[in-house]
């Protein structure tokens, strides 16, 4: 774009210069993130002298939950329109506390817990639907809604004593397999088929035409509704399995999904997703995740207060949407 | 007028309150009818279940939780009037809150020069946003950590403690009316006359209703947004200082919910995420429907893991009820 600029002298070089560079960050926007993370990973191996491989692993363990939830609040916002799910803190626990409690700790129960726990995000999935595309009402209100009518499921359930996960499913959530974290590897599979699913296939060129321009996709002939409809069923298909996992990892608690709130939010647009949708990026997933987590693992290294965690991670969002800023405004 | 009442509306109702809105010039009635409706007929409920409730004791009990949430409803219509969605209320609240009980309490001119301080940090964040093409969910993510770390900061856990001046004013005793009704009234009277009675406030207006217009026509939209941001962070002040008023007590957490409920009540409001549209009266209408609902199902001796998904059906139902009444055809 800036290379075309009809400009002379010393300008036109640092035109071409940025714009080289606002074309690479174009191609590949989870780049922010990734250089964030690795001079975190860097810096924790230099300075704290810890094992940069452990810190690695303990990272990819931790994270994977919010990777997984992250795909599908990825792809709601990916469709724009101010598509968002405010409903995965809710699903999250939901899910996790239906899916122990119906495995009821044995492991050949595993299959049917893990089903009732993705049927009950299943069900919040389509009340949002209905709220959203029925009723009308917009997204944020709607999911917010649903996660309110989710959240006085949870309170009944939690009243009946909390069951622990499964012994086998447990080992799944927090054990290793070749010497990755079996999370990460589950993660990795399904942030590979959504890749490929949104920039390879039919479906993904559905959700950036509807993210990019709603009125157009529709006057195209293209499904409006069915593609945001399948993106809100699948973000609380992922909420449910990550949270159903977590749980298995940490313990069930009432406040499980909780903290994944804003940090699902947060996971999508610091990898360099438009939040206004039509351009997203799954390995962004990644490199925020790894980021965020790395300064939650210096913060406890450094033995500083809880209160500089949140002011560093706030601070960090907001410094690279600052310098990632301006060219959003595309749309 | 005349060509107005040709459009294909559909259904008479549609019509007459568009042109009931138009003679009335900005008064926007339809807003704060609905949620007013709403709470009258749950109070009229709760009296004939308790007539208490219309006592001055009854109405002071039931109302004196809404008064921070009404305030913070009316900081967050600044926001959304602009087309912007402040993701940071709740715990810029939780900030303020731990400002006013710890540091106020100790020393009144550090506190009041650090309140100050918040209300400028928070008009230079809509400027930035608008200086740098940002969207504000997504920055004011990043900032509302940056709030919970500096509170935490201040407070690191729940304590009792508020200036004693505060407490004074807060068991005051004004006559006719309980003191938080007058002061749900003050908030709303008080966001009017800054949204609609100052140049100031015209400008957020305009800018939330047609961007591109309000740019075209020389008008700066980084101006507009630090007013509406720095209203929005002084009614977000006033939020914490009634919060402290009730509690007194310093708890940073008490308030996170404000985000979300203050969006959820601007809406209920009869306001549209899309800005420019707002009610000041009908954004407190629906911070105080929260509170009824609660009050409601608490002497219907509903339990109280109900009380959390009635909120949510509160919220579809009356936004169901503007949609059906406004005929609009898409959400």
């Amino acid at each position: 774009m800036s290379a075309t600029h009809p400009r002379a002298g010393a300008s036109a070089v640092t035109t071409d210069w940025r714009g080289r560079l606002a074309a690479a960050t174009e191609k590949a926007p989870w780049i922010w993130a990734g250089l964030g993370a690795t001079g975190l990973w860097v810096g924790l191996g230099v300075v704290a002298g810890r094992g940069m491989l452990d810190t690695m692993e303990a990272t990819l363990q931790v994270g994977s939950f919010l990777v997984l939830v992250g795909i599908g609040q990825l792809l709601v916002i990916s469709t724009g329109n101010g598509n968002i799910d405010l409903s995965i803190p809710s699903v999250m626990t939901l899910s996790s506390l239906v899916a122990l409690s119906t495995a009821d700790g044995a492991d050949d129960r595993i299959i049917i817990g893990l089903l009732a726990g993705l049927g009950a995000g299943l069900a919040v999935g389509i009340v949002n639907v209905f709220i959203i595309f029925v009723l009308r009402i917009p997204p944020i209100v709607a999911t917010l809604a649903s996660g309110l009518f989710a959240q006085s499921a949870i309170l009944r359930r939690a009243t009946s004593s909390t069951v622990a996960a499964p012994p086998r499913l447990r080992e799944f959530a927090s054990g290793d397999f070749v010497g990755l974290p079996k999370m990460a590897l589950l993660t990795l599979g399904f942030s590979v088929l959504a890749a490929v699913v949104l920039h390879r296939g039919v479906f993904g060129r559905h959700v950036f035409a509807l993210g990019q321009n709603k009125a157009a996709t529709s006057r195209a002939g293209l499904p409006t509704t069915r593609t945001a409809a399948i993106c809100f069923l699948l973000s609380s298909q992922f909420a449910a399995l990550s949270g159903i996992l977590l749980a298995s990892y940490t313990g069930p608690t009432i406040s499980l999904g909780t903290p994944y709130l804003l940090t699902s939010i947060a996971v999508v647009v610091l990898g360099g997703s438009l939040i206004s949708g039509g351009r997203s990026t799954v390995a962004g997933l990644w490199t925020a995740m790894v980021m965020l987590n790395l300064i939650v693992t210096l913060v406890f290294v450094m033995q500083w207060n809880v209160a500089i965690r949140d002011i560093f991670q706030g601070l960090v969002i907001m410094g690279v949407l600052t310098a990632a800023g301006g060219k959003q405004r595309v749309a | 007028m005349t060509a107005t009442r040709m459009q294909p509306t559909g259904g008479r109702l549609g019509t007459l309150t568009r042109d009931i809105r138009r003679g009335l010039q900005g008064i926007d009635l339809i807003g704060p009818t609905l949620p007013i409706a709403a709470i009258v007929g749950m109070y009229v409920w709760l009296g004939t279940l308790n007539p208490n409730a219309f006592s001055y004791v009854g109405l002071d009990l039931i109302l004196g939780s809404a008064v921070p949430l009404a305030f913070a409803a009316v900081a967050q219509s600044f926001i959304i009037t602009l087309g912007d969605i402040d993701l940071g209320v709740g715990y810029f609240v939780g900030l303020t809150n731990a400002i006013v009980a710890i540091i106020l309490t100790d020393d009144p001119l550090v506190g009041l020069l650090c309140l100050v301080g918040v209300v400028i940090v928070y008009a230079a964040q809509g400027a930035l946003i608008s200086a740098r093409g940002l969207h504000s969910i997504t920055f004011t993510l990043g900032s509302s950590f940056v709030w919970l770390g500096i509170a935490r900061y201040i407070a690191p856990t729940p304590k009792a403690s508020a200036p004693g001046w505060l407490g004074t004013f807060f068991s005051f005793r004004p006559p006719l009316l309980p003191l938080p009704v007058w002061l749900i009234l003050a908030g709303a009277a008080g966001g009017y006359l800054v949204m609609f009675r100052t140049r100031a406030g015209l400008l957020v207006r305009s800018a939330g209703s047609n961007q591109e217009a309000f740019v075209a026509n020389g008008g700066s939209i980084v101006k507009a947004r630090a007013y509406g941001y720095g209203f929005a962070g002084l009614f977000g002040v006033l939020s914490g200082l009634a919060l402290t008023g009730v509690t007194r007590s310093a708890d940073v957490t008490a308030s996170a919910d404000y985000t979300l409920l203050s969006v959820a009540a601007v809406i209920l409001g009869g306001a549209s995420f899309s800005g420019g549209k707002i009610s000041m009266f009908g954004a407190v209408a629906g911070a105080v429907v929260f509170s009824a609902i609660s009050a409601l199902m608490t002497q219907l001796n509903i339990q109280s893991s109900l009380q959390v998904g009635a909120r949510g059906l509160a919220l579809v139902l009356v936004i169901a009820a503007r949609l059906l009444l406004t005929n609009r055809r898409s959400g």
